[in-house]
Protein backbone atom coordinates (compact mmCIF):
# COMPACT_ATOMS: atom_id res chain seq x y z
CA UNK A 1 0.00 0.00 0.00
CA UNK A 2 1.57 3.20 -1.33
CA UNK A 3 -0.08 6.20 0.01
CA UNK A 4 -2.93 7.38 1.78
CA UNK A 5 -5.76 7.51 -0.80
CA UNK A 6 -5.04 3.52 -1.57
CA UNK A 7 -4.63 3.02 2.69
CA UNK A 8 -8.23 4.43 2.69
CA UNK A 9 -9.91 3.31 0.39
CA UNK A 10 -8.93 -0.13 2.05
CA UNK A 11 -9.93 0.61 4.73
CA UNK A 12 -13.17 2.04 4.27
CA UNK A 13 -13.68 -0.95 2.44
CA UNK A 14 -12.68 -2.94 5.24
CA UNK A 15 -14.61 -1.40 8.40
CA UNK A 16 -18.35 -1.12 5.99
CA UNK A 17 -17.61 -5.17 5.94
CA UNK A 18 -17.29 -5.43 9.29
CA UNK A 19 -20.23 -3.20 10.28
CA UNK A 20 -22.76 -4.93 8.14
CA UNK A 21 -21.61 -8.50 9.62
CA UNK A 22 -22.39 -7.35 12.94
CA UNK A 23 -25.39 -8.56 14.81
CA UNK A 24 -28.12 -6.63 15.51
CA UNK A 25 -30.85 -8.20 16.80
CA UNK A 26 -30.99 -7.51 20.44
CA UNK A 27 -30.14 -4.08 22.57
CA UNK A 28 -26.51 -5.17 22.99
CA UNK A 29 -26.00 -5.83 19.70
CA UNK A 30 -27.11 -2.40 18.90
CA UNK A 31 -24.89 -0.79 21.33
CA UNK A 32 -21.80 -2.64 20.20
CA UNK A 33 -22.73 -1.23 16.53
CA UNK A 34 -23.11 2.31 17.53
CA UNK A 35 -19.77 1.96 19.54
CA UNK A 36 -17.74 1.19 16.82
CA UNK A 37 -19.50 3.54 13.99
CA UNK A 38 -18.58 5.99 16.76
CA UNK A 39 -14.89 4.93 16.97
CA UNK A 40 -14.47 4.98 13.31
CA UNK A 41 -16.34 8.44 13.10
CA UNK A 42 -13.47 9.59 15.82
CA UNK A 43 -10.73 8.17 13.57
CA UNK A 44 -12.03 9.77 10.39
CA UNK A 45 -12.79 13.05 11.83
CA UNK A 46 -9.23 13.08 12.66
CA UNK A 47 -8.42 11.93 9.17
CA UNK A 48 -10.64 14.84 7.99
CA UNK A 49 -9.21 17.45 9.80
CA UNK A 50 -5.46 16.61 9.40
CA UNK A 51 -6.60 16.28 5.26
CA UNK A 52 -8.27 19.70 5.05
CA UNK A 53 -5.96 21.54 6.86
CA UNK A 54 -3.08 20.42 4.96
CA UNK A 55 -5.19 21.37 1.98
CA UNK A 56 -6.09 24.61 2.67
CA UNK A 57 -2.39 25.12 4.01
CA UNK A 58 -1.53 23.82 0.63
CA UNK A 59 -4.43 25.70 -1.56
CA UNK A 60 -2.87 29.31 -0.14
CA UNK A 61 -0.23 28.59 -1.28
CA UNK A 62 -1.10 28.00 -4.66
CA UNK A 63 -3.33 30.87 -4.66
CA UNK A 64 -0.16 33.14 -4.79
CA UNK A 65 -0.41 34.26 -8.55
CA UNK A 66 0.01 37.16 -9.94
CA UNK A 67 -2.85 39.62 -9.38
CA UNK A 68 -4.33 42.64 -11.13
CA UNK A 69 -2.03 45.63 -11.43
CA UNK A 70 -2.79 48.95 -9.73
CA UNK A 71 -4.92 50.34 -12.71
CA UNK A 72 -6.96 52.95 -10.38
CA UNK A 73 -4.74 56.26 -11.89
CA UNK A 74 -5.43 54.72 -15.34
CA UNK A 75 -9.15 54.69 -14.56
CA UNK A 76 -9.20 58.26 -12.83
CA UNK A 77 -7.54 59.47 -15.85
CA UNK A 78 -10.11 57.90 -18.00
CA UNK A 79 -12.78 59.10 -16.46
CA UNK A 80 -11.55 62.82 -16.16
CA UNK A 81 -10.96 62.68 -19.67
CA UNK A 82 -14.58 61.68 -20.64
CA UNK A 83 -15.72 64.28 -18.57
CA UNK A 84 -13.80 66.80 -20.32
CA UNK A 85 -15.20 65.37 -23.71
CA UNK A 86 -18.89 65.33 -21.93
CA UNK A 87 -17.78 69.03 -21.78
CA UNK A 88 -16.86 69.55 -24.93
CA UNK A 89 -19.63 67.85 -27.35
CA UNK A 90 -19.74 69.95 -29.59
CA UNK A 91 -23.05 67.76 -30.84
CA UNK A 92 -25.16 69.26 -27.70
CA UNK A 93 -25.83 72.26 -25.83
CA UNK A 94 -25.66 74.09 -21.86
CA UNK A 95 -29.36 71.98 -21.63
CA UNK A 96 -27.38 68.37 -21.76
CA UNK A 97 -24.14 69.75 -20.49
CA UNK A 98 -25.81 71.33 -17.21
CA UNK A 99 -27.55 67.31 -16.98
CA UNK A 100 -31.07 69.91 -17.41
CA UNK A 101 -32.20 67.37 -19.85
CA UNK A 102 -32.19 64.52 -17.47
CA UNK A 103 -34.33 65.97 -15.13
CA UNK A 104 -36.92 66.58 -17.34
CA UNK A 105 -37.17 63.59 -18.76
CA UNK A 106 -37.28 62.03 -14.51
CA UNK A 107 -40.20 65.01 -14.44
CA UNK A 108 -42.01 64.39 -17.46
CA UNK A 109 -42.19 60.50 -16.80
CA UNK A 110 -43.15 61.30 -13.06
CA UNK A 111 -46.26 59.40 -13.64
CA UNK A 112 -45.30 56.82 -16.11
CA UNK A 113 -42.54 55.48 -14.20
CA UNK A 114 -43.54 55.89 -10.45
CA UNK A 115 -41.09 57.97 -9.22
CA UNK A 116 -40.80 57.93 -5.67
CA UNK A 117 -39.88 61.26 -4.85
CA UNK A 118 -40.45 64.47 -6.57
CA UNK A 119 -38.65 66.28 -3.78
CA UNK A 120 -35.47 64.82 -5.19
CA UNK A 121 -36.12 66.01 -9.00
CA UNK A 122 -36.81 69.41 -7.80
CA UNK A 123 -33.41 69.58 -5.16
CA UNK A 124 -31.83 68.67 -8.43
CA UNK A 125 -33.65 71.35 -10.88
CA UNK A 126 -32.50 74.17 -7.93
CA UNK A 127 -28.58 72.45 -7.01
CA UNK A 128 -27.77 72.44 -10.86
CA UNK A 129 -29.05 76.29 -10.76
CA UNK A 130 -27.14 76.86 -7.36
CA UNK A 131 -24.13 75.59 -8.87
CA UNK A 132 -24.34 78.31 -11.99
CA UNK A 133 -25.24 80.87 -9.51
CA UNK A 134 -28.56 81.58 -9.89
CA UNK A 135 -30.22 81.44 -6.75
CA UNK A 136 -33.92 80.61 -7.72
CA UNK A 137 -36.41 83.00 -5.40
CA UNK A 138 -39.95 81.77 -4.60
CA UNK A 139 -41.12 84.75 -7.54
CA UNK A 140 -38.92 82.86 -9.31
CA UNK A 141 -41.79 80.62 -9.89
CA UNK A 142 -44.77 82.21 -11.04
CA UNK A 143 -46.04 80.32 -14.28
CA UNK A 144 -48.96 79.51 -12.54
CA UNK A 145 -50.57 80.77 -9.06
CA UNK A 146 -50.39 76.73 -7.77
CA UNK A 147 -47.05 76.55 -8.86
CA UNK A 148 -46.05 79.82 -7.05
CA UNK A 149 -47.74 78.62 -3.77
CA UNK A 150 -46.43 74.95 -4.33
CA UNK A 151 -42.76 76.37 -4.88
CA UNK A 152 -42.68 78.85 -2.00
CA UNK A 153 -43.71 76.11 0.58
CA UNK A 154 -40.91 73.89 -0.99
CA UNK A 155 -38.25 76.60 -1.24
CA UNK A 156 -39.07 77.53 2.61
CA UNK A 157 -38.09 73.87 4.23
CA UNK A 158 -35.11 73.97 1.52
CA UNK A 159 -33.37 76.71 2.83
CA UNK A 160 -33.94 75.82 6.54
CA UNK A 161 -31.79 72.61 5.08
CA UNK A 162 -34.46 69.80 6.98
CA UNK A 163 -35.53 66.84 5.65
CA UNK A 164 -38.95 66.99 6.67
CA UNK A 165 -41.31 68.15 3.59
CA UNK A 166 -44.37 66.55 5.06
CA UNK A 167 -45.70 70.48 5.23
CA UNK A 168 -44.96 70.53 1.23
CA UNK A 169 -47.05 67.60 0.73
CA UNK A 170 -50.05 68.35 2.89
CA UNK A 171 -49.82 71.72 0.20
CA UNK A 172 -49.02 69.63 -3.26
CA UNK A 173 -52.31 67.71 -2.11
CA UNK A 174 -54.67 70.77 -1.38
CA UNK A 175 -53.46 71.73 -4.86
CA UNK A 176 -53.31 68.42 -6.92
CA UNK A 177 -57.10 68.26 -6.14
CA UNK A 178 -57.77 71.97 -7.77
CA UNK A 179 -54.62 71.86 -10.39
CA UNK A 180 -53.86 68.08 -10.99
CA UNK A 181 -51.24 68.88 -13.49
CA UNK A 182 -49.39 70.96 -10.68
CA UNK A 183 -46.35 68.69 -11.85
CA UNK A 184 -46.76 69.45 -15.63
CA UNK A 185 -46.61 72.92 -14.59
CA UNK A 186 -43.23 73.19 -12.24
CA UNK A 187 -41.88 71.22 -15.37
CA UNK A 188 -42.78 74.50 -17.43
CA UNK A 189 -41.59 76.74 -15.29
CA UNK A 190 -38.18 74.99 -15.19
CA UNK A 191 -38.11 74.71 -18.27
CA UNK A 192 -38.89 78.80 -18.80
CA UNK A 193 -36.14 79.43 -15.95
CA UNK A 194 -33.52 77.06 -18.25
CA UNK A 195 -33.95 79.28 -21.20
CA UNK A 196 -34.34 83.08 -19.20
CA UNK A 197 -30.76 81.69 -17.63
CA UNK A 198 -29.31 80.66 -21.19
CA UNK A 199 -26.27 83.05 -21.23
CA UNK A 200 -25.62 82.63 -17.45
CA UNK A 201 -26.08 79.27 -18.10
CA UNK A 202 -23.76 78.97 -21.09
CA UNK A 203 -21.16 80.94 -19.31
CA UNK A 204 -20.93 78.97 -16.56
CA UNK A 205 -20.28 75.78 -18.81
CA UNK A 206 -17.40 77.85 -20.66
CA UNK A 207 -16.01 78.48 -17.03
CA UNK A 208 -16.43 74.53 -16.14
CA UNK A 209 -14.66 74.01 -19.91
CA UNK A 210 -11.93 75.90 -18.91
CA UNK A 211 -11.00 74.58 -15.96
CA UNK A 212 -11.42 71.03 -16.93
CA UNK A 213 -9.04 71.59 -19.90
CA UNK A 214 -6.77 73.63 -18.04
CA UNK A 215 -6.20 70.66 -15.54
CA UNK A 216 -5.97 67.97 -17.86
CA UNK A 217 -3.97 69.96 -20.30
CA UNK A 218 -6.43 69.96 -23.80
CA UNK A 219 -6.21 72.40 -26.32
CA UNK A 220 -9.80 71.31 -27.57
CA UNK A 221 -12.06 69.00 -28.48
CA UNK A 222 -10.67 66.66 -31.11
CA UNK A 223 -6.95 67.03 -28.99
CA UNK A 224 -9.39 65.68 -26.25
CA UNK A 225 -10.65 62.81 -28.23
CA UNK A 226 -6.50 61.69 -28.97
CA UNK A 227 -5.89 62.18 -25.47
CA UNK A 228 -8.79 59.63 -24.44
CA UNK A 229 -8.28 57.15 -27.11
CA UNK A 230 -4.37 56.87 -26.12
CA UNK A 231 -5.85 56.56 -22.31
CA UNK A 232 -8.64 53.65 -23.40
CA UNK A 233 -5.62 51.87 -25.07
CA UNK A 234 -3.42 51.74 -21.69
CA UNK A 235 -6.24 50.36 -19.76
CA UNK A 236 -7.13 48.14 -22.16
CA UNK A 237 -3.65 46.80 -21.70
CA UNK A 238 -3.96 47.24 -18.24
CA UNK A 239 -7.30 45.95 -17.86
CA UNK A 240 -6.60 42.42 -19.59
CA UNK A 241 -7.71 39.46 -17.46
CA UNK A 242 -4.88 37.97 -15.25
CA UNK A 243 -4.15 34.92 -13.93
CA UNK A 244 -4.99 36.39 -10.18
CA UNK A 245 -8.51 36.89 -12.09
CA UNK A 246 -9.62 33.64 -13.64
CA UNK A 247 -8.49 32.27 -9.93
CA UNK A 248 -11.14 34.03 -8.66
CA UNK A 249 -14.18 33.57 -11.58
CA UNK A 250 -12.71 29.89 -10.85
CA UNK A 251 -13.18 30.15 -6.75
CA UNK A 252 -16.92 32.10 -7.22
CA UNK A 253 -18.34 29.85 -9.28
CA UNK A 254 -18.34 32.53 -12.50
CA UNK A 255 -16.69 29.96 -14.45
CA UNK A 256 -16.21 25.83 -14.08
CA UNK A 257 -12.53 25.38 -13.78
CA UNK A 258 -13.70 21.33 -14.96
CA UNK A 259 -14.29 22.55 -18.52
CA UNK A 260 -10.80 23.58 -18.69
CA UNK A 261 -9.35 20.43 -17.54
CA UNK A 262 -7.34 18.55 -20.76
CA UNK A 263 -9.63 15.53 -20.60
CA UNK A 264 -13.14 18.10 -20.99
CA UNK A 265 -14.90 17.66 -23.65
CA UNK A 266 -16.44 21.34 -24.06
CA UNK A 267 -12.48 22.35 -24.04
CA UNK A 268 -11.55 20.24 -26.88
CA UNK A 269 -14.87 20.71 -28.32
CA UNK A 270 -13.57 24.73 -28.26
CA UNK A 271 -10.02 24.11 -29.78
CA UNK A 272 -11.45 21.75 -32.75
CA UNK A 273 -14.23 23.72 -33.88
CA UNK A 274 -12.29 27.54 -33.94
CA UNK A 275 -8.80 26.71 -34.52
CA UNK A 276 -8.30 25.16 -38.22
CA UNK A 277 -7.37 21.63 -38.48
CA UNK A 278 -3.57 22.80 -39.57
CA UNK A 279 -2.77 24.17 -36.54
CA UNK A 280 -0.49 22.14 -33.64
CA UNK A 281 -1.71 23.51 -30.38
CA UNK A 282 1.24 22.84 -29.12
CA UNK A 283 3.17 25.40 -31.54
CA UNK A 284 3.55 27.71 -29.27
CA UNK A 285 4.09 30.42 -31.60
CA UNK A 286 1.36 29.61 -34.12
CA UNK A 287 -1.08 29.33 -30.60
CA UNK A 288 0.28 32.96 -29.44
CA UNK A 289 -1.23 34.46 -33.00
CA UNK A 290 -4.17 32.33 -32.80
CA UNK A 291 -5.18 34.07 -29.36
CA UNK A 292 -4.00 37.66 -30.68
CA UNK A 293 -6.65 36.50 -33.10
CA UNK A 294 -9.43 35.36 -30.28
CA UNK A 295 -8.65 38.21 -28.35
CA UNK A 296 -9.73 41.09 -31.50
CA UNK A 297 -12.31 38.82 -32.05
CA UNK A 298 -13.96 38.77 -28.29
CA UNK A 299 -14.03 42.56 -28.26
CA UNK A 300 -15.81 41.75 -31.50
CA UNK A 301 -18.65 39.45 -30.28
CA UNK A 302 -18.91 41.85 -27.65
CA UNK A 303 -19.46 44.92 -29.81
CA UNK A 304 -22.27 42.41 -32.46
CA UNK A 305 -23.91 41.66 -28.84
CA UNK A 306 -24.40 45.32 -27.98
CA UNK A 307 -24.91 45.95 -31.71
CA UNK A 308 -27.58 43.27 -31.56
CA UNK A 309 -29.50 44.53 -27.87
CA UNK A 310 -29.84 48.44 -29.66
CA UNK A 311 -30.92 47.19 -33.19
CA UNK A 312 -34.48 47.74 -32.72
CA UNK A 313 -33.70 51.55 -31.73
CA UNK A 314 -31.31 51.67 -34.90
CA UNK A 315 -34.48 50.04 -36.80
CA UNK A 316 -36.88 52.74 -35.46
CA UNK A 317 -34.72 55.74 -36.55
CA UNK A 318 -34.02 54.12 -40.37
CA UNK A 319 -37.69 53.98 -40.88
CA UNK A 320 -38.14 57.28 -39.39
CA UNK A 321 -35.67 59.46 -41.23
CA UNK A 322 -35.05 57.24 -44.38
CA UNK A 323 -37.42 59.78 -46.38
CA UNK A 324 -35.29 62.79 -45.30
CA UNK A 325 -32.26 61.59 -46.99
CA UNK A 326 -31.67 63.76 -50.24
CA UNK A 327 -33.91 66.17 -48.79
CA UNK A 328 -32.85 67.28 -45.73
CA UNK A 329 -33.61 71.38 -45.46
CA UNK A 330 -31.78 72.32 -42.23
CA UNK A 331 -33.03 76.25 -42.86
CA UNK A 332 -36.00 75.43 -42.65
CA UNK A 333 -35.74 72.99 -39.99
CA UNK A 334 -34.13 75.85 -38.09
CA UNK A 335 -37.10 78.21 -38.74
CA UNK A 336 -39.58 75.29 -37.75
CA UNK A 337 -38.23 75.52 -34.08
CA UNK A 338 -37.55 79.39 -34.20
CA UNK A 339 -41.21 79.91 -34.89
CA UNK A 340 -42.20 77.02 -31.78
CA UNK A 341 -39.99 79.60 -29.72
CA UNK A 342 -41.62 83.10 -30.96
CA UNK A 343 -45.26 80.62 -30.13
CA UNK A 344 -43.84 79.90 -26.42
CA UNK A 345 -42.55 83.51 -25.96
CA UNK A 346 -46.14 84.70 -27.04
CA UNK A 347 -48.43 82.24 -24.97
CA UNK A 348 -46.39 83.20 -21.95
CA UNK A 349 -46.54 86.58 -21.90
CA UNK A 350 -50.39 86.26 -21.78
CA UNK A 351 -49.84 83.91 -19.33
CA UNK A 352 -47.97 86.24 -17.29
CA UNK A 353 -50.40 88.29 -17.78
CA UNK A 354 -53.10 86.26 -16.68
CA UNK A 355 -51.40 85.79 -13.41
CA UNK A 356 -50.53 89.67 -12.97
CA UNK A 357 -54.49 89.75 -12.76
CA UNK A 358 -54.45 86.95 -10.13
CA UNK A 359 -51.52 88.00 -8.33
CA UNK A 360 -52.64 91.79 -8.03
CA UNK A 361 -55.71 91.00 -7.23
CA UNK A 362 -56.29 90.66 -3.22
CA UNK A 363 -54.87 92.62 -2.58
CA UNK A 364 -53.74 95.19 -4.97
CA UNK A 365 -54.44 97.63 -7.56
CA UNK A 366 -58.13 96.39 -7.67
CA UNK A 367 -60.20 94.44 -6.63
CA UNK A 368 -62.24 91.11 -7.78
CA UNK A 369 -66.04 91.65 -8.26
CA UNK A 370 -66.39 88.02 -6.86
CA UNK A 371 -64.17 85.32 -6.00
CA UNK A 372 -65.99 83.54 -9.26
CA UNK A 373 -63.80 85.69 -11.03
CA UNK A 374 -60.58 84.84 -9.39
CA UNK A 375 -61.57 81.31 -9.94
CA UNK A 376 -62.25 81.92 -13.73
CA UNK A 377 -58.82 84.05 -14.12
CA UNK A 378 -57.14 80.52 -12.09
CA UNK A 379 -58.89 78.18 -14.91
CA UNK A 380 -57.81 80.49 -17.71
CA UNK A 381 -54.28 80.32 -16.25
CA UNK A 382 -54.27 76.48 -16.22
CA UNK A 383 -55.94 76.26 -19.72
CA UNK A 384 -53.25 78.38 -21.17
CA UNK A 385 -50.13 76.19 -19.36
CA UNK A 386 -51.82 73.25 -21.08
CA UNK A 387 -51.37 74.75 -24.56
CA UNK A 388 -47.92 75.80 -23.59
CA UNK A 389 -47.51 71.99 -22.36
CA UNK A 390 -48.27 70.94 -25.86
CA UNK A 391 -45.79 73.64 -27.77
CA UNK A 392 -43.13 72.20 -25.47
CA UNK A 393 -43.73 69.01 -26.51
CA UNK A 394 -43.85 70.04 -30.12
CA UNK A 395 -40.37 72.21 -29.66
CA UNK A 396 -38.99 69.06 -28.06
CA UNK A 397 -39.53 67.11 -31.11
CA UNK A 398 -38.11 69.77 -33.87
CA UNK A 399 -35.01 70.20 -31.58
CA UNK A 400 -34.33 66.73 -32.07
CA UNK A 401 -35.64 66.27 -35.42
CA UNK A 402 -33.13 69.77 -36.13
CA UNK A 403 -30.44 67.59 -34.23
CA UNK A 404 -30.74 64.79 -36.81
CA UNK A 405 -31.06 67.24 -39.66
CA UNK A 406 -27.36 68.62 -39.11
CA UNK A 407 -25.76 64.55 -39.23
CA UNK A 408 -28.50 63.01 -41.16
CA UNK A 409 -27.19 61.67 -44.52
CA UNK A 410 -26.87 58.02 -46.17
CA UNK A 411 -23.21 57.79 -45.19
CA UNK A 412 -24.40 57.85 -41.45
CA UNK A 413 -22.66 55.05 -39.73
CA UNK A 414 -24.10 53.72 -36.66
CA UNK A 415 -21.16 54.87 -34.47
CA UNK A 416 -22.65 58.52 -35.52
CA UNK A 417 -26.39 57.35 -34.41
CA UNK A 418 -24.97 56.24 -31.55
CA UNK A 419 -22.65 59.48 -30.83
CA UNK A 420 -26.18 61.24 -31.58
CA UNK A 421 -28.60 59.59 -29.08
CA UNK A 422 -25.35 59.87 -26.50
CA UNK A 423 -25.34 63.75 -26.81
CA UNK A 424 -29.07 63.42 -26.03
CA UNK A 425 -29.89 61.70 -22.91
CA UNK A 426 -34.14 63.24 -23.05
CA UNK A 427 -34.51 61.90 -26.65
CA UNK A 428 -31.98 58.57 -26.13
CA UNK A 429 -34.16 57.80 -22.45
CA UNK A 430 -37.90 58.52 -24.71
CA UNK A 431 -36.34 55.92 -27.55
CA UNK A 432 -35.14 53.21 -25.34
CA UNK A 433 -38.50 53.78 -23.67
CA UNK A 434 -40.55 54.01 -26.30
CA UNK A 435 -39.11 51.08 -28.08
CA UNK A 436 -37.68 48.61 -25.67
CA UNK A 437 -41.55 49.02 -23.32
CA UNK A 438 -40.08 49.86 -20.33
CA UNK A 439 -42.11 50.79 -17.60
CA UNK A 440 -40.10 51.46 -14.47
CA UNK A 441 -37.12 54.09 -14.36
CA UNK A 442 -34.65 51.61 -13.07
CA UNK A 443 -35.36 49.79 -16.88
CA UNK A 444 -34.80 53.15 -18.32
CA UNK A 445 -31.34 53.50 -16.06
CA UNK A 446 -30.39 50.24 -17.17
CA UNK A 447 -30.84 50.55 -20.96
CA UNK A 448 -29.59 54.01 -20.78
CA UNK A 449 -26.36 52.73 -19.38
CA UNK A 450 -25.38 49.76 -21.74
CA UNK A 451 -26.25 52.11 -24.29
CA UNK A 452 -23.73 55.27 -23.16
CA UNK A 453 -21.12 52.19 -22.58
CA UNK A 454 -21.55 50.28 -26.17
CA UNK A 455 -21.39 54.54 -27.73
CA UNK A 456 -18.26 55.38 -25.73
CA UNK A 457 -16.52 52.07 -25.87
CA UNK A 458 -13.54 52.67 -27.65
CA UNK A 459 -12.57 49.14 -29.03
CA UNK A 460 -15.76 49.52 -31.12
CA UNK A 461 -14.71 48.67 -35.06
CA UNK A 462 -17.38 46.72 -36.74
CA UNK A 463 -20.14 50.05 -36.41
CA UNK A 464 -17.82 52.75 -37.55
CA UNK A 465 -18.12 51.70 -41.01
CA UNK A 466 -21.79 50.39 -41.04
CA UNK A 467 -24.44 52.40 -41.92
CA UNK A 468 -27.74 53.14 -41.30
CA UNK A 469 -29.30 53.04 -44.06
CA UNK A 470 -27.87 50.11 -45.56
CA UNK A 471 -28.89 46.37 -45.33
CA UNK A 472 -25.63 45.18 -43.95
CA UNK A 473 -24.42 41.54 -43.33
CA UNK A 474 -22.49 42.10 -40.17
CA UNK A 475 -21.97 38.34 -39.30
CA UNK A 476 -20.61 37.60 -42.57
CA UNK A 477 -17.85 40.29 -42.14
CA UNK A 478 -17.08 38.76 -39.23
CA UNK A 479 -16.77 35.17 -40.05
CA UNK A 480 -15.28 36.02 -43.22
CA UNK A 481 -12.12 38.16 -41.31
CA UNK A 482 -11.18 35.52 -38.99
CA UNK A 483 -10.94 33.05 -41.55
CA UNK A 484 -7.69 34.40 -42.85
CA UNK A 485 -6.49 34.27 -39.06
CA UNK A 486 -7.24 30.22 -39.10
CA UNK A 487 -9.72 30.86 -37.12
CA UNK A 488 -13.25 28.97 -38.24
CA UNK A 489 -16.16 30.51 -37.24
CA UNK A 490 -19.57 30.61 -39.72
CA UNK A 491 -22.31 33.38 -40.22
CA UNK A 492 -24.73 31.21 -37.96
CA UNK A 493 -22.04 30.97 -34.80
CA UNK A 494 -22.14 34.44 -34.75
CA UNK A 495 -26.21 35.09 -34.76
CA UNK A 496 -27.26 36.93 -31.69
CA UNK A 497 -28.32 33.49 -29.75
CA UNK A 498 -24.96 32.47 -30.71
CA UNK A 499 -22.56 34.88 -29.39
CA UNK A 500 -22.57 33.74 -25.91
CA UNK A 501 -21.86 30.49 -26.73
CA UNK A 502 -19.25 31.56 -29.11
CA UNK A 503 -17.63 33.69 -26.17
CA UNK A 504 -17.42 30.89 -23.99
CA UNK A 505 -15.36 28.59 -26.13
CA UNK A 506 -13.28 32.02 -27.09
CA UNK A 507 -12.63 32.51 -23.24
CA UNK A 508 -11.84 28.88 -22.61
CA UNK A 509 -9.18 28.99 -25.39
CA UNK A 510 -7.90 32.10 -24.13
CA UNK A 511 -7.36 31.26 -20.05
CA UNK A 512 -6.11 28.18 -20.70
CA UNK A 513 -3.49 29.81 -23.50
CA UNK A 514 -3.10 32.10 -20.43
CA UNK A 515 -2.63 29.62 -17.94
CA UNK A 516 -0.50 27.38 -19.52
CA UNK A 517 1.86 30.02 -20.23
CA UNK A 518 2.08 31.19 -16.64
CA UNK A 519 3.72 29.70 -13.63
CA UNK A 520 0.34 27.93 -12.22
CA UNK A 521 -1.69 25.41 -14.01
CA UNK A 522 -5.06 24.62 -14.41
CA UNK A 523 -4.78 21.29 -11.99
CA UNK A 524 -3.80 23.89 -9.43
CA UNK A 525 -6.53 26.43 -9.89
CA UNK A 526 -8.94 23.37 -9.80
CA UNK A 527 -7.48 22.02 -6.83
CA UNK A 528 -7.73 25.70 -4.97
CA UNK A 529 -11.45 25.92 -6.23
CA UNK A 530 -12.30 22.49 -4.88
CA UNK A 531 -10.61 23.52 -1.23
CA UNK A 532 -12.32 26.61 -1.35
CA UNK A 533 -15.75 24.71 -2.19
CA UNK A 534 -14.93 22.27 0.94
CA UNK A 535 -13.90 25.28 3.22
CA UNK A 536 -17.22 27.21 2.50
CA UNK A 537 -18.98 24.23 3.58
CA UNK A 538 -17.55 23.57 6.60
CA UNK A 539 -18.17 27.36 7.53
CA UNK A 540 -21.80 26.70 6.63
CA UNK A 541 -21.87 23.48 9.00
CA UNK A 542 -20.03 25.15 11.42
CA UNK A 543 -22.45 28.17 11.69
CA UNK B 1 1.36 -0.82 9.77
CA UNK B 2 -1.19 -0.28 12.93
CA UNK B 3 -3.38 2.25 13.12
CA UNK B 4 -1.60 4.71 14.39
CA UNK B 5 0.88 4.74 12.16
CA UNK B 6 -1.06 5.08 9.18
CA UNK B 7 -1.96 8.42 9.82
CA UNK B 8 1.46 9.69 9.42
CA UNK B 9 0.94 8.89 6.16
CA UNK B 10 2.87 11.80 3.99
CA UNK B 11 0.09 14.34 2.01
CA UNK B 12 2.78 15.25 -0.10
CA UNK B 13 3.23 12.34 -1.60
CA UNK B 14 -0.54 12.69 -3.29
CA UNK B 15 -1.17 14.51 -6.40
CA UNK B 16 -3.92 17.23 -5.75
CA UNK B 17 -6.40 14.58 -7.52
CA UNK B 18 -5.63 12.43 -4.92
CA UNK B 19 -6.19 14.65 -2.27
CA UNK B 20 -9.11 15.98 -3.27
CA UNK B 21 -10.23 12.59 -3.66
CA UNK B 22 -8.95 11.31 0.14
CA UNK B 23 -11.43 14.52 1.41
CA UNK B 24 -14.19 13.25 -0.85
CA UNK B 25 -13.83 9.58 0.08
CA UNK B 26 -13.60 10.59 3.92
CA UNK B 27 -17.12 13.08 3.79
CA UNK B 28 -18.82 10.09 1.98
CA UNK B 29 -17.94 7.82 4.39
CA UNK B 30 -18.49 9.77 7.63
CA UNK B 31 -22.18 10.27 6.40
CA UNK B 32 -22.67 6.71 5.88
CA UNK B 33 -21.08 6.48 9.00
CA UNK B 34 -24.12 8.74 11.05
CA UNK B 35 -26.51 6.72 8.64
CA UNK B 36 -25.70 3.42 9.83
CA UNK B 37 -26.38 4.39 13.28
CA UNK B 38 -29.23 2.57 14.97
CA UNK B 39 -32.26 3.55 17.52
CA UNK B 40 -31.08 1.58 20.78
CA UNK B 41 -34.29 1.57 22.49
CA UNK B 42 -36.74 -0.38 19.78
CA UNK B 43 -34.60 -3.68 19.56
CA UNK B 44 -35.35 -6.45 21.41
CA UNK B 45 -34.22 -7.68 25.30
CA UNK B 46 -30.88 -9.70 25.65
CA UNK B 47 -31.70 -13.09 25.56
Amino acid sequence: MNNFLEFINKDIEGKKENLEAMPTKTKTNKKKVNETINTYIKKYQDYKEKTYKYMTVKAASLSKVESASNIDKIKEKVVSLEHVKFLLNPSNTYLEKMGFDTLLYQINNYYTLNFKSLNVIINGFLDKFDQAGIRLKSDDFNYTCYVHEYMTAFLEVRTKKTSSYAHVSEIFEQIYWMNPEIIQHIELNFRKLIRINQKKLNSYIASLQREAMSKNNIRNYADCLEKLQAAYVELNMNQKETIGDILELSKTGAIDIEQYLESSKVRKQAYQSLIADSINFNDKDKMNNICEALEKLKLNINELSSYFEFSALFREFKNKYEKYLGNVNIKNNGKNLKDIEVQIDKKEDELAKINKKIYGGRPGIFEFKSDHELKHLKMESVLKAKELYELYKKYDEEYFNFEVMQVLSNTMSISDLLNLYYSFDYFKKLELQKIYKLTTYDEVIEYSENFDLFAMNPTNVIINGVTVFTQCNLPRIVANKYRLSNIHIEEEDLAEDNLKPLLNKVSIILRTHAIENSSTSIDKIWFVTKVNKFKLKEEKTNE
Amino acid sequence: MTEENKINFDLSTLTLEELVEVYENIEIFLDYLEESKIEEEKGKEDE
